[in-house]
C-alpha cells in the first residue's frame, strides 16, 4: 500500500495531461490545482522520512506505520502547512490572461513530474539505506531476529507488489483530481457558471473513466472465463466483480491439513469479493495442460489464518470455511506476505464498504424519522435525537445471525406445518437470544423483531389449541406448556392450561349419573374434583417451576373447590338430607381431599371454612331430632330390664369399668343415638365445631335424664322404678364421664361444659334417688304392709309358737324383691336403708297409723307383742340394710305401740315377753322363711341379731 | 518428514483459540509460550496460527494455537474460526476494565457458535506485572470464572508468570474432555443402531 501512492504520481502526469482539454478556461484551473500539491512537498518525502528514522523503534512496528504514512501524501503536505488551494487561488487571481494560465498550468505539470521523479528516487534511495541499516540491526541489536526478518520480507513484498497494483491505482489517482474539482465547486469566489461547468466536467470525466475501467475489467474477466475451465460453473458472472490480483504468475501448493504433505501446485486468483483456486490439468485428448478452476470462496465467508512456521510446514496460510480447512504454502515468505496483505486490504475494503452502507441506511432512517417527528419539538432535542439515531444504526448483529434470522420465518412456517413445534420453539428461542443480545434498535433489527414476534404469536396460538385439548396426555400437556414457557408466555400457558382443566372437571362432572343416591353421587363428584385437582397440581408443579406462578394455581384450586362446595351445599344441605347422608358426603369429600396431600396441598381447612355454617346448621337440626328420638324412647319405654347387651357396646367400641347393668330399652336408644351422632359428627370433629357438638351432646343427655326423672312420677311397679333408676344412674355416673373423656381426647382439651353437666346431673340423680325411695316407700306401704290396716288388737295371750304376721312377711318379701330388682350398679345398702328409714319414719309419724275414725288405735296384749315380733323380724331379715336412723325409726314405732298399749291397758299386769323369746321366734321365722329371702340375706354376715330396745 | 508422518499424526492435537479484546496481549502470551519471547510492540493481529509439539503430563502432543483478532471490526469473521476450536483461552487486561467487560461477549459468542456451554475454557487476566495500573481485582475475575464454571488465572506475558500453566491447564481439560467423549461415544454407538432397525418397519 505504501508503494502504491508513490508510484501513483508517475502515471498521474501522463493521464492528467492527456485527458484535460486545454481550451476551457475553467478547466485548467481545476487541473492545475491538482498539480500544485507536489510543488509544496518538502524535499524529504514521507517514505524517506520513515526509512531514515529507524532509531524510532523496532522495524516491524515502524514499517507497518510507515506504509500508512506514505499512503496519504496530501495529508503530509497539509501537515507541513501548505495550503494548495490557497496557493492556486492566489496565483490564478494574479494571472492576467488565458495564456498565462495555460503557462502556469504547464509549469505546474512539469513541477509535478519532477516531484514524482524525486519521490520515486527518494523511495529507492531510502530503500537501499533501509536494507543496509536493517541488516546491521538484525545482526547486532535484536534478539527477535525472526520477526525482523519477516518484517523486512514483508516490506519487500510490498515493494514488489508496486507493479501489480499500478492498474488498480489509476482510478484512485483520478479520484484525487475529482476531489480537487469538487473543492473548486465549493470555492465561494467561483461564479455559479464556473461551478456548474466544473461539476458537469467532473461528472463527464468520471463517467468516462468509469466506463473505461469497466471495459477493461470486463475484458479481463472475459479472458479469465475463457482461459480457465470451469470458472463459469463455480463463479457466476457479476458486473461488479473484478480481478485484484492476477494469480498465474505466483505458484502455491496445496498442503494436507492433517499430514502437511505438499500436494498439487495451484494458482490463486483474487477478486474483489472472492478467491478462486486454479490448478493445471492435462487434457486426456490433446495432452495439453489447461487451467481448471477448483474452488471459489466468497471472501466474506472465509477466514485467513497466517500459519507461523513450524517444523511441519513453512510459508503457509490457512483458509477456513467451517467445517473445511485448506492450507496453501508459498515458495517464499514474501509471497505469503504479499497475498495475505492483498487479502487483508480487500477484506478491510469490504468491511469499510459495509460500514458506509450502514451509514447510508442510517442517514435515510434518521431522515425519515426527523420528518415524521412532530414539528413542535425543540431544536436541541432534535439534535439529541438525531445523535441517538445515528448511534442506533449500527448494531452488533453478525452477518451469519442476520442471515439466519432472515431465513427464519420460512423455516418456521415449514416446521409449524410439520407440527415440529419443538424445533420451531428452539429456533424462536435462539432468535430471541440473538435479538436480545443486540444492543441497539436499528431498523433491520426492528423488522426482524416484529417478524419473530409474529411467528411467536401464531405458534403460541397453535400450541394453545393443543394445550386446551382435553384428551392430551400428561406428557403432551407438559411439552406444550414447556413450549409456551420457552416462548416467554408463561401467563398465557397457565391461563389456558387451567381453563382447560376447569373444562375437564365440568365435563367429567356432567358425565356423572345422578340416580337419587346423593351420598354416592357426592362421593363420585368429590372423587372427580379432587382427583383432577390433584393431577392438575402434579402437572402444574412439573411444568411451572417458577414460584411466582404458584398463586395463580392456588386461585384456580380455590375456585374449583368453591364450585364443588356450591354443588355440595345445593345437593346436601339445602335439600335437608338426613344427617347420616350429610356425614357420608362430608366424609367422602374429606377423604378425597386427603389425596391432595400427596402433592403437598392440604385444603381441608378450606373445605371446613366454606361448609362450616352449613355443617353447624345440620348438626343443630340433627341434634334436635336426636333429642326428640330420645324423649320419645323414654316416654314409650316400658322399663323392662333387659339382659346386658354386651355385644351392643362391643359393636360401638365402648367399654366400662363395671359390668353392664340391666337397663331398659330407652337407655339403649340413648346410647345408639349418641354413638350414631358421634360417628356421624366425628368425621367433622374440629375445633370450629367444638361448641356445637358439645352443646348438642349435653342437651341430649339433659333430655334423657329429665324425661327419665319425670317417668318416676308415673304409677309403676317397684321393679320398673328400679330399672329407671338403673338407667339414670348408669347414664349419669358412667356414660356421661365416658363421653366426656372421649371428647377430651378428640379435642385434646378439657371439656368444661360437660364437667358442669356432670355435676348438675349428679344432683339430678340425687333427686331421682330420693324420688325413687319415696315412690318405693309409698308403693310398699300401700300394697304390701299397710301398717294402719294390720290387726294388732288381739288381746289374748300370745302363743309360744307365734310367728310374724303374713303382712310383715309380705313386707320382707317385697324388700327381698326390691333388693333383687336393684342392679348392682345401684347402691342397694344406701337405697334400701333409706327406704326402710323412710318407711318406718312414715309409720311412726303418719297419723293414720295411730288414729282410727273412732279414736286412737287399739293394741291388744297379744297384738302388741305380735307387732314387736313383726318389727323385730323385719329388722332381722333386712339387717344388712338397716341404718341407724332406720333402726331408730323402727324402735320408735315399737315404742309408740307399746306406749299406746300400756296407756290403754293400765290394769293389766301380765308381763310381756322378753327379748330372748323374740329372738327365738325370729330365728324360727328365719329358718322357716329364710330360703325365700335369698336376695335380702345374700349380703348378711353371720352377725349378732340387732339389739331389741324395750 | 515422510518417515515421521505416521508417528506424528498419531499424536493428539489440541486446538486452542485465543480470544479477547484488542491489545490485551493475546499475541504476546502466544509468543511467550511458543518462543519464550516477549514482544513489546503492538501490531494488531488478524489471525495467526502456531503449532508446536509439547509434552503434557508425560505424553507428547501437538498444540495448535489460533491467535485471533481482538478488534471490533473482525467480530463477524470470528464465527468461522471458533468452530474449529477445542479450547478457548479468553484473555483480558487486568489494567483495562473494558476488556474485562468484553470477555462476556466473547464467551457468549463462543457458546452460541459452538452451542456448548461446557467447552474447555479458561479466563486469563493478563498484564499482572503492571500492578500499579491494575483496574480489575482478582476477586472480580474469580467471580466471573465461577459464573462460567471455568478456571481463572492471572498471567504476565512479560515475566512469563503463569503462562505455561494457563496453556497446560487448558490442554488438560481439552484432553480430559476428549477422553470422556471418546469413551462415551464407543458405548453409545451401539444402542441407536438397534433402534434404527425398528424404524425400517
Amino acid at each position: 500500500m505504501f508503494g502504491d501512492k508513490a508510484a501513483a504520481t508517475v502515471p498521474r502526469s501522463r493521464a492528467g495531461s492527456s485527458v484535460t482539454p486545454p481550451a476551457r478556461s475553467t478547466d485548467p484551473r481545476g487541473s492545475s490545482a491538482a498539480r500544485a500539491s507536489p510543488l509544496a512537498q518538502s524535499p524529504l518525502t514521507p517514505a524517506a522520512q520513515a526509512a531514515a528514522s529507524p532509531e524510532r523503534g523496532k522495524l516491524g512496528g515502524l514499517f507497518g506505520k510507515g506504509s500508512d504514512r506514505v499512503a496519504t501524501p496530501q495529508a503530509t503536505a497539509a501537515a507541513d502547512g501548505f495550503d494548495a488551494e490557497g496557493f492556486v487561488h492566489g496565483m490564478l487571481q494574479q494571472l492576467p490572461s488565458e495564456d498565462a494560465i495555460q503557462q502556469f498550468y504547464n509549469s505546474l505539470a512539469d513541477a509535478k513530474d519532477l516531484a514524482a521523479a524525486d519521490l520515486q528516487r527518494n523511495v529507492f534511495r531510502n530503500y537501499n539505506d533501509f536494507v543496509v541499516i536493517s541488516k546491521e540491526i538484525s545482526n547486532i541489536l535484536f534478539p527477535t531476529l525472526r520477526f525482523l526478518e519477516s518484517d523486512m520480507l514483508y516490506l519487500r513484498g510490498l515493494l514488489t507488489e508496486l507493479k501489480d497494483v499500478q492498474d488498480s491505482l489509476r482510478p484512485e489517482a483520478d479520484e484525487r483530481e475529482e476531489t480537487l474539482a469538487a473543492a473548486l465547486l465549493d470555492d465561494p469566489l467561483a461564479s455559479p457558471e464556473q461551478k456548474a461547468a466544473a461539476a458537469a466536467e467532473a461528472l463527464a470525466k468520471q463517467r468516462a473513466k468509469e466506463e473505461e475501467l469497466m471495459e477493461s475489467r470486463e475484458a479481463q474477466m472475459k479472458a479469465l472465463y475463457n482461459n480457465i475451465d470451469g470458472l463459469q460453473k463455480i463463479l457466476s458472472e457479476s458486473k461488479t466483480r473484478y480481478l485484484v490480483r492476477e494469480g498465474s504468475k505466483n505458484r502455491y501448493w496445496e498442503v494436507s491439513p492433517t499430514t502437511f504433505k505438499q500436494k498439487d501446485m495451484v494458482h490463486l486468483y483474487l477478486f474483489n469479493d472472492s478467491l478462486v483456486v486454479v490448478s493445471w490439468k492435462k487434457s486426456l485428448i490433446t495432452g495439453k495442460a489447461r487451467m481448471v478452476a477448483e474452488t471459489a470462496w466468497a471472501l466474506n465467508e472465509i477466514g485467513f489464518i497466517d500459519m507461523k512456521d513450524s517444523p511441519d510446514v513453512t510459508n503457509a496460510f490457512k483458509i477456513v470455511k467451517h467445517p473445511d480447512v485448506s492450507i496453501y504454502r508459498t515458495e517464499t515468505l514474501e509471497e505469503k506476505r504479499a497475498i495475505l496483505g492483498a487479502i487483508k486490504r480487500i477484506t478491510d475494503d469490504i468491511l469499510a464498504q459495509k460500514r458506509r452502507e450502514k451509514e447510508v441506511a442510517k442517514d435515510a432512517s434518521s431522515k425519515a424519522k426527523t420528518v415524521s417527528a412532530p414539528i413542535g419539538t425543540a431544536a436541541p432535542e432534535d439534535g439529541q435525537k438525531a445523535k441517538e439515531k445515528l448511534a442506533a444504526v449500527k448494531d452488533n448483529l453478525s452477518i451469519t445471525d442476520y442471515r439466519w434470522l432472515l431465513e427464519l420465518p420460512d423455516e418456521l412456517d415449514v416446521l409449524v406445518a410439520h407440527r415440529d413445534f419443538d424445533n420451531a420453539v428452539a429456533n424462536l428461542e435462539k432468535a430471541g437470544k440473538i435479538l436480545s443480545s443486540v444492543d441497539v434498535d436499528t431498523p433491520r433489527v426492528q423488522a426482524l423483531r416484529t417478524s419473530v414476534e409474529k411467528r411467536i404469536e401464531t405458534l403460541a396460538k397453535l400450541i394453545s389449541l393443543d394445550l386446551a385439548s382435553p384428551v392430551s396426555t400428561k406428557s403432551q400437556v407438559q411439552e406444550n406448556i414447556d413450549r409456551l414457557l420457552r416462548l416467554g408466555l408463561g401467563d398465557q400457558a397457565r391461563d389456558i392450561f387451567l381453563t382447560a382443566r376447569t373444562k375437564t372437571v365440568r365435563h367429567r362432572t356432567r358425565q356423572l349419573k345422578f340416580d337419587g343416591d346423593i351420598a354416592a353421587y357426592m362421593n363420585d363428584l368429590a372423587e372427580i374434583t379432587f382427583r383432577l385437582i390433584r393431577n392438575t397440581c402434579d402437572w402444574y408443579g412439573g411444568s411451572f417451576r417458577d414460584t411466582t406462578m404458584a398463586s395463580g394455581f392456588m386461585k384456580w384450586v380455590t375456585g374449583e373447590i368453591t364450585h364443588f362446595t356450591d354443588t355440595l351445599r345445593r345437593q346436601v344441605f339445602d335439600s335437608h338430607q338426613r344427617f347420616s347422608v350429610i356425614a357420608d358426603c362430608l366424609m367422602s369429600t374429606l377423604d378425597h381431599c386427603q389425596q391432595l396431600r400427596d402433592v403437598g396441598l392440604d385444603l381441608t381447612f378450606l373445605l371446613d371454612k366454606i361448609v362450616l355454617a352449613d355443617i353447624a346448621n345440620a348438626i343443630e337440626t340433627h341434634s334436635q331430632s336426636c333429642e326428640e328420638t330420645i324423649a320419645a324412647a323414654v316416654r314409650n319405654d316400658k322399663f323392662e330390664a333387659v339382659a346386658p347387651r354386651t355385644e351392643f357396646f362391643d359393636e360401638r367400641n365402648l367399654s366400662f369399668d363395671i359390668p353392664i347393668p340391666r337397663m331398659s330399652e330407652s337407655a339403649y336408644q340413648l346410647f345408639k343415638v349418641l354413638t350414631d351422632f358421634a360417628s356421624d359428627v366425628g368425621v367433622l370433629m374440629s375445633m370450629t365445631l367444638y361448641n356445637k357438638i358439645v352443646s348438642s351432646l349435653s342437651s341430649m343427655f339433659s333430655v334423657f335424664i329429665n324425661t327419665t326423672h319425670s317417668a318416676l312420677d308415673k304409677d309403676l311397679t317397684i321393679t320398673q322404678y328400679c330399672v329407671i333408676l338403673t338407667n339414670a344412674t348408669f347414664v349419669i355416673d358412667h356414660m356421661l364421664p365416658k363421653v366426656k373423656s372421649q371428647l377430651q381426647e378428640q379435642f385434646e382439651r378439657p371439656i368444661p361444659e360437660l364437667e358442669e353437666d356432670c355435676a348438675r346431673h349428679k344432683q339430678t340423680l340425687e333427686a331421682i334417688r330420693a324420688k325413687f325411695v319415696s315412690q318405693c316407700v309409698s308403693r310398699i306401704a300401700k300394697l304390701e304392709y299397710n301398717f294402719g290396716k294390720v290387726d294388732y288388737t288381739n288381746s289374748a295371750a300370745i302363743l309360744d309358737t307365734m310367728l310374724p304376721t303374713d303382712a310383715v312377711l309380705k313386707l320382707v318379701l317385697a324388700l327381698n324383691k326390691l333388693v333383687a330388682d336393684m342392679d348392682r350398679v345401684l347402691d342397694r345398702k344406701d337405697l334400701v336403708g333409706r327406704v326402710l328409714e323412710q318407711f318406718f319414719g312414715n309409720i311412726s309419724t303418719s297419723p293414720s297409723s295411730w288414729e282410727t275414725d273412732k279414736g286412737p288405735r287399739k293394741f291388744g296384749f297379744g297384738g302388741v307383742q305380735t307387732l314387736v315380733l313383726d318389727i323385730h323380724f323385719c329388722l332381722r331379715a333386712a339387717e344388712v340394710y338397716i341404718t341407724e336412723p332406720a333402726n331408730e325409726a323402727a324402735n320408735a314405732v315399737c315404742e309408740k305401740a307399746l306406749r299406746t298399749y300400756f296407756s290403754q291397758n293400765k290394769d293389766l299386769s301380765v308381763p310381756l315377753r322378753t327379748g330372748e323369746w323374740y329372738d327365738k321366734r325370729v330365728d324360727e321365722a328365719m329358718r322357716k322363711y329364710g330360703r325365700n329371702l335369698g336376695a335380702l340375706l345374700a349380703a348378711q354376715p353371720t352377725a349378732a341379731p340387732p339389739q331389741m330396745v324395750q | 518428514m515422510g518417515k515421521n508422518q505416521a508417528k506424528k499424526t498419531d499424536l493428539p492435537l489440541h486446538k486452542i483459540i485465543m480470544v479477547g479484546s484488542g491489545g490485551v496481549g493475546k499475541s504476546a502470551l502466544t509468543l511467550q509460550y511458543m518462543y519464550g519471547d516477549f514482544i513489546e510492540e503492538y501490531d494488531p493481529t488478524k489471525a495467526d496460527s502456531y503449532r508446536k509439539k509439547v509434552t503434557l503430563d508425560g505424553q507428547e502432543s501437538f498444540i495448535d494455537i489460533l491467535d485471533t483478532a481482538g478488534q471490533e471490526e473482525y467480530a463477524a469473521i470470528r464465527d468461522n474460526y471458533y468452530r474449529s476450536g477445542e479450547g478457548f483461552l479468553c484473555v483480558f487486561s487486568l489494567c483495562e476494565q473494558e476488556s474485562f467487560q468484553h470477555t462476556q461477549e466473547f464467551r457468549d459468542q463462543i457458546c452460541r457458535v459452538l452451542d456448548d456451554e461446557k467447552v474447555p475454557f479458561i479466563l486469563v487476566g493478563n498484564k499482572a506485572d503492571l500492578t500499579s495500573d491494575r483496574q480489575v481485582s482478582t476477586r472480580e475475575g474469580e467471580l466471573k470464572a465461577k459464573e462460567w464454571g471455568c478456571p481463572y488465572m492471572e498471567t504476565s506475558a512479560k515475566t512469563r508468570q503463569n503462562v505455561d500453566e494457563a496453556f497446560c491447564k487448558l490442554m488438560r481439560s481439552i484432553r480430559d474432555r476428549k477422553e470422556a467423549k471418546g469413551g462415551g461415544k464407543a458405548g453409545a454407538s451401539k444402542a441407536p443402531k438397534k433402534k434404527s432397525s425398528c424404524m425400517l418397519l
